[in-house]
């Protein structure tokens, strides 16, 4: 444990350069410039005329009076009241730009090529002659990406969650932020794998992945989209944030969401996560970089 | 095969080849080495691309032998925790972290083999001041010069008090001054009763280390041993005398008339001077002869030159062998 503490620290210091903190802020803004711009142009379009985005005052108000009918129900829930669309339409804007594009982008640019980055400058060498150094090193940058990535995507998401002048506010930032935090472990786990399955070309196939797999194929209505973690992210969002049934009751979206409780898709990501990510260090052991890197030479 | 073991000693030897063979595709790295060697000070010796750095790799457990068997402390090296704990590498290339301070990279591999922080800084400062680098230790690499990051590899290499030091060129890069402080850090290593193979291509380099010695060349290995050793070997090879004199031909003649040289070629000298090259076994018989024929035929020597008993000698005659030419 020591020997992990170390090398999370190491890896962060390494990170706390200006190319890396501008980064960081680049992916932090990203939501909170889209969010942003949509309020702003909301808010200009509701003062001339009809606004496509109901007024959040009264929207504060309707929410009270269900409340206090409801209890801790979720006050939303029914698909015929006008609010309900603000607040699908605020949810799965902040689910799409946070959890899946910030999450993934941050883990992609930090876990992606982190083998590579060692490689490059040649001080793998000096892993791989410590004991367990790989499985250490590894470890450490997983997790230094890791939190890497879910700070910049909590950070934008506590602002973005703002602009959506939503009475489910908190709920929607509560659910995205236990949603990014498994979307960052499990896609920082498959582009570690990537990264040390192709090491070379770590960002291509990184992204390569995340539009083919995490884009197109979880949404094929068949079997396979139930290995892709986009799969599991997105019948959790549902779960969490639109506890009305709606999405699960049309046939369409039946089987691109999951069924079964919200626990059973945390167990398949924690699952995911482990496998991809022995995956990548059981192929860190054994694959010869160094050879690779004579043979280039 | 090559033993280097202290009689009745039942201790598994130091490091152990069998057959050790690397490919790199089509390529040969290093090809059907054995070798068994016990603790001590090993220079391994070679032209750049005799697979000096393949066979470091191979030790060091980086690299799989294509076929055959690595051993080192009597155990497969390839992610083995325990051997790792006991060697200590520097690899010939820098491979530095350049945001990052000397002390703070030292103190953090330090900790990859479990050291606590405080004690890991500790320690890394000492072998930072050991290798001289007391002042710019708190730097970032980046500032560094190449001098300086050696010395911080080496500081690597020692902090964790290994037990076998695998260096590849160590002393590549620092000035006068600084090879001779890295090479009393390693004699100090030695004398303290620890182990060192140290790669190079500089023989005085590894002279001034150890007389014991691996050399390498074409991915195989050409001898081991002390340079007395291997002089043993090479008795009854011929001695190569080079004479510059005004009538080559009308000497060459001579000498093949009376049988005393394996071989005579007729080269020229740097300076465009015909050069005679005897490749003789009989160097008493040839020394008693030449004053004769030098009075009776009216020639006239400028130069004679004969090997000397240096490691330099002794290296080119192995690579001479090697290459066919003796």
């Amino acid at each position: 444990m020591n020997t992990l503490m170390a090398t999370i620290h190491f890896e962060s210091s390494r990170v706390m350069t200006a190319g890396r903190i501008t980064w960081w802020f680049v992916l932090a803004a990203f939501p909170i410039l889209i969010t942003g711009l949509i309020r702003f142009f909301a808010l200009a379009e509701s003062t001339d005329a009809e606004s496509p985005l109901p007024d959040p005052t009264a929207a504060v108000d309707a929410d009270l009076a269900i409340s206090d009918a409801a209890d801790d129900d979720f006050p939303l829930s029914d698909p015929t009241d006008p609010d309900v669309d603000t607040h699908q339409f605020w949810a799965w804007a902040i689910y799409v730009l946070v959890p899946c594009i910030t999450c993934a982008m941050g883990v992609l640019l930090s876990a992606g090529p982190s083998i590579a980055t060692e490689l490059e400058q040649r001080s793998w060498a000096y892993m791989a002659t410590r004991p367990n150094g790989i499985f250490w090193l590894m470890l450490g940058k997983y997790a230094v990406a890791l939190g890497w990535a879910t700070s910049a995507a909590v950070a934008g998401l506590s602002i973005s969650v703002l602009f959506s002048m939503q009475p489910t506010a908190g709920r929607i930032w509560i659910s995205c932020i236990a949603l990014s935090a498994l979307s960052a472990m499990s896609y920082a786990a498959v582009f570690m794998l990537i990264g040390t399955i192709f090491p070379q070309r770590a960002m291509l196939f990184c992204v390569a992945w995340t539009a083919v797999v995490e884009g197109f194929v979880s949404l094929i209505p068949a079997i396979i989209n139930r290995i892709t973690v986009q799969y599991r992210l997105r019948s959790l969002f549902i779960d969490w944030t639109q506890p009305g049934g709606e999405f699960s009751d049309i046939p369409m979206f039946s089987r691109v969401i999951a069924p079964g409780g919200w626990y059973v898709q945390v167990i398949w990501l924690v699952m995911l996560t482990l496998l991809f990510l022995s995956a990548a260090i059981t192929i860190a052991h054994r694959r010869e970089f160094t050879a690779a890197s004579e043979s280039e030479v | 095969m090559s033993e280097r073991m202290p009689a009745g000693s039942s201790d598994p030897p130091l490091i152990e080849l069998r057959s050790a063979t690397r490919l790199y595709g089509n390529v040969l790295g290093v090809n059907d080495i054995n070798l068994s060697l016990s603790q001590g000070a090993w220079g391994l010796l070679g032209p750049n691309g005799a697979g000096k750095s393949t066979l470091l790799n191979l030790l060091t457990g980086q690299l799989l032998p294509t076929r055959g068997t690595v051993r080192v402390f009597g155990q497969n090296p390839r992610n083995n925790p325990d051997v790792m704990k006991r060697i200590g590498y520097c690899p010939g290339f820098e491979g530095l972290y350049s945001s990052i301070s000397g002390l703070g990279w030292v103190a953090f591999l330090l900790q990859m083999h479990g050291v606590a922080r405080r004690a890991a800084f500790s320690r890394a400062e000492e072998c930072m001041n050991i290798v001289g680098m007391a002042d710019g230790m708190h730097r970032a690499i980046a500032t560094y010069s190449r001098g300086m990051r050696q010395r911080t590899k080496i500081a690597q290499a020692i902090a964790h008090d290994p037990k076998l030091l695998i260096l590849d060129e160590p002393l590549s890069g620092l000035d006068p001054v600084g090879r001779a402080e890295m090479t009393s850090v390693l004699r100090q290593h030695v004398t303290t009763g620890g182990s060192l193979i140290l790669a190079s291509h500089v023989l005085h380099e590894i002279e001034a280390v150890t007389d014991s010695f691996l050399l390498i060349s074409g991915g195989r290995l050409l001898a081991s041993g002390t340079a007395e050793e291997v002089h043993e070997l090479l008795f009854d090879l011929p001695v190569e005398v080079q004479i510059r004199c005004d009538q080559p031909d009308r000497l060459s003649g001579l000498i093949m008339q009376h049988g005393l040289a394996d071989s005579v070629r007729m080269g020229r000298s740097q300076t465009g001077r015909p050069l005679l090259h005897v490749a003789t076994r009989q160097t008493a018989e040839f020394s008693s002869r030449l004053p004769e024929w030098v009075r009776e035929h009216q020639l006239r020597v400028d130069e004679i030159s004969t090997p000397d008993n240096s490691l330099q000698t002794l290296f080119n005659s192995l690579m001479k062998i090697h290459r066919g030419e003796l």
